[in-house]
């Protein structure tokens, strides 16, 4: 188990480089000088523009930029901004939205998903389970902005039930309309899921030889269904926990949260390579933290898995 | 029986159990009668499809959501069982009816340790057993089914058991609330002979030193008529025959008894011989082989350890002549599939050379082999897995031709009305698609598929162990009309000696990746020489009145 989480950590050099090289090489092929963008209208004198070039090595060829990135990036520094602010305190600023949007969003549509998925599948063919397929059909179909938008309306200007948008500050109960929001796609996929894996699950044979010695309905689907069907979903969650990090744009716009994904959009923007690399970098890293969880807890829940190794 | 004068455990009476499926209702069982009397094993018989399983559900109240009881009684002990509450039912199996599933590798839960299943059957139909005395109680009930060093293992995993053992471990769960009756639903049908006697014995020991009632469900004659007091033959949903082994064995009044006891594979049938040839000389005036395999070794590496590896095939000669059948028997795991599947060019040998009708499969370049495989054929176990379900049977069969650029589409229409003359398949079936035919039909166009570019070698790897013994029967008669006909050469896997009996000229018996013995199937069968060999010959069940 240790030596495979270790193997794991390994493969996270390798990825890092490649997507942090990858990254840099398309920001780097952006049209447009940054340099002179951060000036806008105004005509800055040719000798301030020659100097903020040195100082981010711009005039250097491409792989020579990289290594002074990474170089930096190894002595835990993650360079400036165009702007001249650290980017590790741009990171900061955004990341505790971002972190406590995601979390509520992974928890919500962890914990509703499954239930109402397992419900849908031990009721198969049933009123319950045709209004669920219905409902997550049409979830999945709906862009997030029209949803957001909706609840917005609904919850927080018409209810007042939340505040309709979330500013510095915020308290745990500002984020869970946002969160609602933002998982409601996965939610309705997750339903979905569960609800086949779990349709799946009780016709096995294993199932058919706890009910047969004599277990009640009960212990029958929490210890043998349930457990069983949640291997597939487990690997969903774990994926989808680094896009609802970065994807959240649009429900950050809605909201007006300071998260990751305006950010990027920004820094996209502006053509600010630094901060670009170095959010992506962070990104990758809690993806591939995010695998390597959901593996390890793959291995918990199917010994098959465990011992292969 | 001297439990005859008392009330039977199990009285099933008019029995109809009805299925609604999107083409309307199938009525699966009809008129079913039949008792199971205190202490009494009783064999229920049938082929896929008979209603044998269905009739066991009904008993334990575990047929499919779709599934009901439409007319009749099922009583146990007295009670009307066809009108119990779920609630009700639960508090009955496992502790008063127990139950042994068919297939081990996929009736125990893949994510829970044996012992935690174990315990978890015996705290449900024990009242308050505390957790330390269900673990105590079930390393016992395991040690009782055979389980070495059993407190150890009661936290490993099915997966790393084997198949008998599983099962054994099943028969523990099954048995461990001792109830009065436990149904066996084809408890040895997914495992190797010789391990299917030995879970036979075990599971005979367990019900009589208990006093158990047993229902055996079983397509199998030779182990019904060896294990049961009396049977019950059911075909199409009905009870065609019932009464003592013996009497019906000797004495069959139904037609399909009459076929079912005519078609049983036994280790005493001859070879069936559909013309006027005699093996012995066929054999001898072709001493050329036409496959010839010479000191074949295959190694596989495992994974992540050093010089970790597992000899699947170890140095193996057989040389097999044109125009006979040569079988390669073993339990699974033994190295035949691998075997046939390195004469197929599907899989590269290690060391050793491989010679299919002149050409050195090692060395082929890859237009040889495309040459050499409109020669060699093979045809799989499983008629279900083997044909493409979105093919017509039409294009199955024409697509190899297609592939070599054999013939113009007339042509290859004319080829494929012809294959299903060879294969005794009306024409019509050239329309159908796998799912509309039953196994039997489905495995004949598997032969057509293999014999559409007229090839000299048949390898037929399991070819009919999937099938009911009548259908088997039929497609062994085919497959020795076809050699006959056509001058085929069969290179014949198989795990069942008595269907070797029934096909092969010569066989070649393997153990572990070794061939421990070879020659003349007559001579083999009538003086095994390997221990190995007489432990699988004594395996097969005997259907007294046969043999």
């Amino acid at each position: 188990m240790l030596t495979y989480a270790g193997k794991r950590l390994l493969q996270l050099i390798p990825v890092f480089f490649g997507s942090t090289f990858l990254i840099y090489f398309m920001v780097f092929a952006l049209p447009g000088d940054p340099i002179r963008a951060l000036f806008g209208e105004r005509q800055p004198p040719e000798a301030l523009l020659t100097q903020i070039r040195e100082q981010f090595h711009l005039n250097d060829p491409f792989i020579i930029q990289y290594f002074h990135y990474i170089w930096g990036l190894l002595h835990g520094d993650l360079g400036t901004t165009y702007t001249g602010r650290p980017v590790s305190e741009v990171i900061m600023n955004a990341f505790p939205a971002t972190l406590q949007l995601a979390t509520l969003a992974l928890l919500f549509e962890a914990v509703a998903g499954i239930s109402i998925g397992l419900v849908a599948g031990l009721r198969k063919g049933k009123f319950f389970d045709a209004s669920a397929l219905v409902v997550s059909l049409l979830l999945i179909s709906i862009p997030t902005f029209v949803t957001g938008y909706v609840l917005q309306y609904i919850f927080a200007v018409k209810l007042g039930w939340a505040s309709p948008t979330v500013g510095a500050n915020a308290s745990w109960g500002d984020y869970v309309l946002p969160a609602i929001v933002l998982a409601t796609a996965s939610f309705a996929y997750i339903v979905r899921l569960t609800r086949s894996s779990v349709v799946e699950t009780q016709a096995m044979d294993h199932v058919r030889t706890a009910t047969a010695k004599g277990l009640p309905r009960r212990r029958v689907i929490s210890v043998h269904v349930l457990r069983n069907s949640l291997i597939p979903v487990v690997t969903f969650l774990g994926v989808d926990l680094g896009s609802l990090m970065v994807g959240a744009i649009v429900t950050e716009g809605i909201f007006n949260i300071n998260g990751i994904g305006g950010t990027v959009y920004r820094a996209v923007q502006l053509g600010d390579g630094p901060t670009i690399v170095s959010i992506v970098a962070v990104m990758v890293i809690i993806f591939i933290f995010a695998n390597l969880l959901v593996d390890l807890l793959y291995a918990v829940l199917d010994p098959r898995i465990r011992y292969a190794n | 029986m001297t439990q005859v004068s008392r009330s039977p455990l199990l009285e099933v009476r008019d029995l109809d159990v009805e299925f609604t499926t999107g083409s309307g209702v199938v009525k699966a069982v009809s008129d079913v009668n039949f008792s199971v009397y205190p202490g009494e094993t009783v064999a229920v018989v049938g082929e896929s499809g008979s209603g044998k399983s269905t009739t066991s559900q009904a008993v334990i109240g575990m047929l499919a959501s779709n599934g009901r009881v439409t007319r009749g009684s099922i009583a146990f002990n007295g009670k009307d069982l066809t009108h119990m509450s779920a609630r009700d039912f639960e508090s009955i199996r496992g502790s008063q009816i127990g139950y042994v599933p068919q297939d081990p590798m996929s009736s125990l839960n893949p994510v829970w340790p044996i012992g935690f299943q174990v315990e978890e059957t015996l705290r449900a139909n024990t009242a308050s057993m505390s957790r330390a005395d269900a673990k105590l109680k079930a390393v016992e009930l395991l040690e009782q089914a055979g389980l070495g060093e059993a407190s150890a293992r009661t936290s490993q995993y099915p997966h790393q058991f084997s198949g008998g053992m599983r099962q054994r471990v099943l028969i523990g769960i099954g048995m461990s609330a001792r109830p009065q009756l436990l149904i066996a639903d084809e408890p040895t049908s997914a495992l190797d002979v010789t391990v299917q006697r030995r879970i036979l014995d075990h599971l005979k020991n367990m019900t009589s030193e208990h006093g158990t009632a047993m229902i055996l469900i079983t397509h199998d004659l030779g182990v019904a008529a060896e294990r049961a007091d009396r049977l019950v033959v059911m075909y199409r949903g009905k009870v065609v025959e019932a009464g003592p082994s013996v009497e019906i064995l000797s004495d069959p009044r139904h037609p399909y008894t009459k076929r079912l006891i005519a078609a049983a594979p036994s280790v005493a049938a001859r070879r069936i011989l559909t013309g006027a040839r005699s093996v012995g000389t066929s054999v001898a005036e072709s001493p050329t082989a036409v496959i010839d395999i010479q000191d074949v070794r295959k190694v596989y590496a495992l994974r992540g350890r050093k010089k970790a590896e597992v000899k699947a095939v170890d140095g193996v000669s057989i040389g097999v002549p044109a125009g006979t059948t040569t079988a390669i028997v073993g339990e699974s795991g033994s190295g035949k599939s691998t075997l046939a599947k390195m004469v197929l060019g599907l899989e590269k040998s290690t060391s050793g050379t491989i010679t299919v009708g002149g050409q050195n499969i090692g060395d082929a370049t890859a237009s040889q082999m495309l040459q050499l495989r409109r020669r060699i054929q093979p045809v799989f176990q499983d008629p279900y897995g083997t044909l493409d379900p979105q093919y017509s049977v039409r294009n199955t069969v024409i697509e190899p031709l297609a592939i070599h650029g054999v013939g113009t589409p007339t042509e290859r229409e004319h080829r494929a009305q012809e294959l299903m003359n060879e294969v005794a398949l009306p024409q019509a079936a050239l329309n159908r698609y796998p799912n509309e035919l039953s196994g039997g039909q489905r495995q004949r166009v598997a032969i057509a598929r293999a014999l559409a570019l007229k090839p000299e070698i048949l390898v037929l790897d399991e070819a009919v162990s999937a099938l009911d013994v009548i259908v088997q029967d039929q497609i062994l008669r085919l497959l020795d009309e076809l050699q006959r006909e056509l001058d085929l050469t069969y290179l014949f896997i198989t795990h069942d000696l008595a269907v070797v009996r029934m096909i092969a000229d010569r066989v070649a018996v393997m153990e572990k990746g070794l061939v421990v013995e070879q020659g003349r199937v007559d001579d083999i069968f009538d003086n095994p020489s390997e221990e190995y060999t007489k432990r699988l010959l004594d395996a097969i069940p005997v259907v007294p009145g046969v043999a």
